[in-house]
């Protein structure tokens, strides 16, 4: 009797401690790669992150899969780059799934879009905006292609973990600081390489590129696209190989989901190289993290420049 | 020999517990450690603080003291400089580095900010046929135009508003039978003997427009057990199809067995939806009930006269077998008073699709096979009539803005199952951009009870204001 008593106290003793040492993860979803990264250096152990989109996905097409529902009800956190770049599939996903706490102005919905200095922001009357192809009405969402927004975005993302797990602050706290170091280090680094081809001159396929050319200092002279969302045609095609030829550009930069060929035909034309970049993490192989993007990044655009 | 045993057992146990602790303990203990360690610098950092801060506060003190003597000088040269920043402009934006908010960042007024989604849908629809005997084979103009007002109520809900304005359609085939009513009790439009409808009875070449308040409804969108809640009027939840609004068809007609089973426009009707997510996760599997006041104008139901209500039931099923490939498969049932409210009727429905698109040039390639079945019974006393209706719509995506697609379908009317009619549609898509579409369809029709036929309708669709969510 006295033996057994003692082996339930063991017992009791031993489950109290193995739960003192496990504690729940915050489910995070985000819409990118990127932005799963970022939210996964900033939580570290503390959170499990899935990306909706694959690294290799247009973000703007993203299919709205029911299934997708399954995952968003479950989440703790919502992540979405936001100003309308997942527009096309985000809120009907968010109002299906059930889950108050990632719904727009929930407590675990982050719109990471905020505090960032935005370009091209559009001038034009709204009822015209549409004239100038499929553009964003806030401004051009591709912010997080520009490093030193990668350290806003964690400090935004910094401080939502903390308001919702303000017992771990300290911990997301000094992610947030190793975070902002190592990108910092980093940006030094991909300054100096980019340094001597300061003002060089690019083609692109469609405008994501704003914020990552304002970073390296280069200049896009002209996109395959005839216009956002706009397919390139023959016309347009031979007015970019003129603009290519007489400026001297060395390099088309295409994505993965778009079509190659059209920025190939170019490149050939104007004795240019077609360079796959890399849009996000993940979309091309061994692009396993932020800072990985731009390594791969500079290095692809400095050997085209060679 | 038996207390060796047991404190035998009892060494093993204790052991075994050791180690377990031990196994766990090292990331408490050492995150314990990890803890105190930072406690201290936390700490220490807040004595430094705290010195730094007091000496802040002698330094305050001492200015304070000669500050209390120059006062009236200060205030003087204060009043100077305030007065001078209210006199200069202020400085230009651009020479200030600050965070803009999203209004600061547009040139759009507030208030247009507070607006609902607004959107406008125009479609124009050229028709033709080889129909002998009409007069008038080809049609022209303005087929539907939508107004669409959608937002957030509030953190709860969101409401939908959808305004119709199109002009009444009449079928190119209806059944006719001289000991009943038309179908389409809108319809009085006489028939000629083949079957065929008059398109213009009167000779006034009249199709005036309507106006209709097509959908209408507020969605609650967390209620208890997974459930969300609709109410007002809205499309049911029927098949497929029936919730899609018809610029939105990938075909430029509601499929057959539609037309003949519910109405050209589709199954409308008003009351109370409710949407349950199974809370499984192992696939989606939604269950939407509903309850509706009976519709007007449907070929199988109608208002009852008594307390007697629609009822819809339908169970949605959705696979990713990968990640490119996706498989759905519903089933349904409707049961209410009949069309001509001599007795009940229901419907069976059930529908399935395969869905390929690879998800890195989604953009570029898809496949896509729908099949629908519709199984009806209306009773009529001891009386019941059983018919069926199908559809098969295969739809193949060649390039960026480019689709094709092939159907073939089957339908019997809900009071006559000897007769029936089948069409075989070719239909290309030029999806120019995101707002603007181009379709022609080719559709070869024939039946029992009327001389085949062929007709082609070619439709533009275009769409101003919010952008709408993708169709998936």
């Amino acid at each position: 009797m006295k033996r057994t008593s003692l082996s339930i106290l063991y017992l009791s003793l031993v489950l109290l401690l193995s739960g003192a040492a496990v504690q729940a993860e915050l489910n995070v979803v985000t819409t990118t790669t990127d932005l799963a990264d970022i939210a996964k250096k900033i939580g570290g152990n503390k959170v499990k992150t899935i990306a909706l989109a694959k690294g290799y996905q247009d973000p703007h097409f993203v299919d709205a899969k029911p299934s997708t529902i399954l995952k968003l009800k479950r989440a703790d956190v919502f992540i979405q780059v936001g100003l309308d770049l997942e527009i096309g599939w985000v809120p009907s996903l968010l109002e299906a799934a059930r889950n108050q706490k990632i719904y727009f102005g929930g407590p675990g919905y982050i719109n990471a879009s905020q505090n960032i200095e935005l370009l091209e922001i559009p001038k034009e009357d709204p009822a015209y905006m549409r004239a100038l192809g499929d553009i964003h009405a806030y401004g051009n969402p591709h912010y997080w292609l520009d490093p030193q927004n990668g350290k806003i975005i964690a400090t935004t993302i910094c401080n939502r973990f903390k308001k919702l797990e303000p017992e771990n602050s300290q911990f997301f706290q000094d992610n947030l600081d190793a975070f902002i170091n190592r990108l910092d280090a980093a940006i030094v680094g991909w300054k100096e390489k980019l340094a001597p081809y300061k003002g060089r001159k690019i083609i692109a396929y469609h405008n994501s590129w704003p914020y990552f050319a304002a970073f390296s200092n280069i200049e896009i002279e002209g996109f395959i696209e005839v216009k956002p969302g706009i397919p390139p045609t023959a016309r347009h095609l031979i007015s970019l190989i003129k603009t290519g030829k007489s400026k001297s550009i060395k390099t088309v930069i295409i994505s993965p989901y778009f079509d190659e060929r059209p920025a190939e035909v170019v490149a050939e034309k104007i004795g240019a190289q077609a360079v796959a970049i890399a849009p996000s993490v993940a979309s091309i192989e061994g692009i396993d993290s932020y800072i990985g993007l731009f390594d791969y990044n500079v290095k692809v655009l400095i050997n085209s420049f060679k | 020999m038996y207390n060796n045993a047991l404190s035998r057992k009892f060494k093993i146990i204790l052991c075994a517990t050791l180690f377990f602790c031990i196994h766990n303990f090292p990331t408490t203990a050492s995150a314990q450690s990890k803890k105190d360690e930072s406690v201290s610098a936390q700490i220490e950092k807040l004595n430094q603080r705290i010195k730094e801060l007091e000496s802040l506060v002698k330094k305050g003190q001492e200015i304070s003291h000669k500050k209390s003597m120059s006062d009236s000088l200060d205030n003087l040269a204060l009043k100077k400089e305030v007065a001078d920043v209210l006199r200069k402009k202020t400085e230009k934006a651009s020479t200030r580095k600050t965070l803009r908010t999203r209004e600061q960042n547009t040139n759009f007024p507030v208030s247009s900010t507070m607006n609902p989604g607004i959107s406008v849908i125009g479609s124009f629809l050229g028709t033709g046929n080889n129909i002998d005997h009409l007069d008038r084979n080809y049609g022209i103009g303005l087929d539907a135009t939508e107004f669409a007002f959608r937002a957030a109520v509030d953190p709860y809900a969101t409401a939908d508003f959808f305004v119709a304005v199109h002009k009444h359609k009449d079928p190119l085939v209806a059944f006719h039978d001289e000991d009943h009513d038309d179908l389409d009790e809108h319809d009085d439009h006489g028939l000629e003997e083949d079957g065929h409808e008059d398109l213009d009875p009167h000779g006034h070449g009249e199709n005036p427009l309507e106006f209709e308040l097509e959908e209408a409804f507020v969605t609650l969108l967390n209620m208890p057990f997974g459930t969300q809640v609709k109410a007002g009027k809205f499309r049911t939840k029927f098949g497929k199809l029936n919730e899609t609004h018809p610029h939105a068809y990938n075909i430029l007609d509601l499929p057959i067995m539609y037309q003949n089973f519910i109405s050209r426009d589709g199954f409308i009707d008003q009351g109370v939806s409710v949407r349950w997510l199974l809370p499984h996760s192992a696939f989606f599997q939604e269950l939407t009930f509903q309850v509706t006041d009976g519709p007007a104008g449907n070929a199988s139901f109608a208002r009852g006269d008594k307390n007697e209500f629609v009822y819809n039931a339908h169970l949605k099923n959705y696979f990713d077998l990968s990640d490119n490939l996706s498989l759905e498969a519903g089933l349904g049932m409707i049961s209410g008073q009949n069309a001509e409210k001599s007795g009940s009727a229901q419907i069976w429905a059930g529908d399935i699709t395969i869905k390929w698109k690879p998800l890195q040039r989604n953009r570029y390639k898809s496949f896509e096979w729908t099949t629908e079945f519709m199984q009806s019974r209306q009773n009529h006393g001891i009386e019941s009539i059983n018919s069926i209706g199908w559809f098969s719509h295969m739809r193949y995506q060649t390039q960026k803005r480019i689709f094709l697609g092939v159907m073939a379908e089957y339908s019997e009317f809900p009071e006559f199952n000897t007769y029936n009619q089948k069409a075989y549609s070719g239909i290309i898509q030029f999806l120019a951009t995101e707002f603007q579409k181009f379709e022609l369809q080719g559709r070869y029709n024939k039946g029992n009870f009327f001389e085949s036929f062929y007709d082609f309708s070619l439709r533009a669709v275009f769409v101003i204001g919010a952008h709408g969510a993708h169709q998936y």
